[in-house]
């Protein structure tokens, strides 16, 4: 099951390298794949804090179990979503990354974004929960500004398109609710 | 030249479909298409739109095989035909770059008609045939510059547009000059669904010096070919100077106005685009540069950036337009 999950996350990098090998990228690969990265990886970010409001709807802690690793592809496709814009997109050129990090507010809330799940991923093993305690668990909830960070990201970038930003602040706004309603009944 | 003559180039008012029969014309078409084919080539009396729609066609062949070249044409590497056919912002295709070329390939021109009205001498509603018949082609190379910050180097087929502007006789009260593309969900799927981004039909418009400047064309191909429902066939224009939104595609309405238009991306975001949108590197987008433009096609290991110029590099020609202009509230 592990293993058909692991292969199902990576089948999006597949497509992508399948696109790019086969010439049917476009005219413009370093917008497209950094547009690509960065919404695959806000739909694993999403999908992993769906995570917490499917087991309390379902009663069933079997969701728990694939969050840690949702979180972590979220991680790996907004490490290389990054790392596409950097290399890719500025073209390595340092004026370029200095100018759009410190004047485009989508550059830096995407960027302190990603920073802020740095110690998220670099804490996901079981030892740094047990070793953590009850502090893990108030670190992780760092999830949640990450999470709106992304969606501010999102709407930056939209130029007309609001409905794949409507479409994600709609559902972030019905698992904040659902965590709400549980923890207040 | 004179084009409203009534034998040849005005369609008769039994020619001009109404819109209801003209509905369900298409869906009979759709369903008899080989047959209504047939009877137009026994020149079928039934349709004698479709036969004519179908000269323009032939007479835009002719003329593009002796288009002249343009003294003046853009120097730089030409952005291959796959590129420019290929990779579009065309709203009513959908808003995907690859939108247009997918969601194209069942576009049909005819029938076709471009809707003249305003402050001018001469209102109606004319053919292709009418708007191109008396005009030598051009190829010129311009530069494309996209409002997103990526460019192309493209060989448009075209003439001034000031040059068909002339003909319809502009009153002295005609101080602009507003265009609209055409509205039909049959041929321009993203039209179909009622929550639209865009309130159809698209939008643009241009000052009568701007539209009147030997700069502006109006373009009916690409490449040397009939331009492609992509790119905005079959009339589209080429504004060099600005971001490429201001050069609308697929015109069926021409309007001559004593006040500035209001604009479809003016009035989707006011504060983002204005009525001029010129090229320039010094005013930048609320929410991205304009310093520099990717021109395409680039490579996934090089972005291929290269300054933004002002005016797009047409400064030397247009700059006298905007004398004393304030480029960054006039933007």
């Amino acid at each position: 099951m592990r293993a058909v999950f692991h292969a199902a996350s990576l089948l999006p990098l597949l497509w992508l390298v399948y696109l790019v090998a086969t010439g049917q990228i476009g005219a413009d690969p370093a917008e497209r794949i950094v547009r690509y990265l960065g919404l695959t990886g806000a739909c694993f970010l999403w999908a992993c804090l769906t995570m917490t409001p499917l087991r309390l709807l379902s009663g069933r802690s079997v969701w728990i179990s694939y969050r840690r690793g949702l979180g972590l592809w979220a991680f790996f496709y907004l490490s290389i979503h990054l790392l596409s814009f950097i290399v890719m997109w500025a073209g390595l050129d340092v004026q370029i990354l200095l100018e759009e990090v410190t004047e485009r507010p989508y550059v830096y809330l995407g960027l302190f974004g990603w920073l802020l799940m740095v110690p998220l991923a670099f804490t996901s093993t079981r030892s740094a929960r047990r070793r953590l305690g009850k502090s893990w668990i108030k670190l992780h909830r760092l999830i949640y500004p990450v999470a709106l960070l992304g969606l501010a990201h999102m709407l930056w970038i939209a130029k007309l398109d609001y409905l794949q930003v409507s479409i994600f602040g709609g559902l972030l706004f019905m698992l904040f609710f659902c965590r709400w309603f549980y923890r207040k009944n | 030249m004179l084009i409203k003559s009534k034998d040849k180039a005005t369609p008769k008012s039994f020619e001009i479909t109404p819109e209801t029969s003209y509905w369900s014309r298409r869906e009979w078409l759709k369903s008899a298409g080989i047959l209504g084919a047939g009877l137009a080539a026994f020149g079928g009396a039934p349709l004698p739109a479709m036969a004519k729609d179908q000269n323009w066609q032939a007479i835009l062949n002719d003329k593009l095989a002796s288009s002249k070249k343009w003294p003046h044409s853009a120097q730089e590497e030409l952005t291959p035909y796959k590129d420019v056919i290929s990779y579009n912002n065309f709203y009513e295709f959908g808003t995907g770059k690859s939108d247009p070329v997918e969601n194209s390939k069942d576009f049909k021109v005819d029938p076709w008609r471009v809707q003249i009205t305003g402050e001018v001498g001469k209102p109606g509603h004319y053919t292709l045939e009418d708007i191109f018949r008396p005009h030598a082609l051009e190829d010129r190379v311009y530069r494309f510059r996209c409002v997103e910050a990526w460019s192309m180097v493209v060989p448009w087929v075209g003439f001034p547009l000031g040059d068909l502007l002339k003909r319809f006789e502009p009153g002295s009260k005609a101080k602009y000059v507003r265009f609209e593309t055409l509205v039909d969900p049959d041929r321009f799927p993203a039209q179909r669904f009622a929550r639209s981004t865009i309130p159809w039909p698209y939008v643009e418009g241009l000052r009568m010096d701007e539209a009147m400047h030997p700069l502006t064309l109006m373009v009916v191909g690409v490449y040397g070919k009939t331009l492609l429902p992509q790119n905005g066939a079959p009339l589209r224009l080429m504004v060099p100077w600005k971001y490429g939104f201001k050069s609308i595609k697929s015109i069926v309405k021409i309007e001559f106005l004593e006040q500035e238009p209001d604009t479809t991306w003016q009035r989707l975001a006011s504060r983002e685009y204005g009525f001029y949108a010129n090229v320039n590197p010094q005013v930048d987008h609320p929410r991205w540069s304009q310093k520099r433009e990717r021109r395409l096609p680039n490579s996934i290991w090089d972005p291929n950036w290269v300054p933004t110029q002002k005016f797009n590099g047409y400064e030397e020609q247009v700059a006298p337009l905007y004398a004393g202009m304030n480029l960054r509230t006039h933007f």
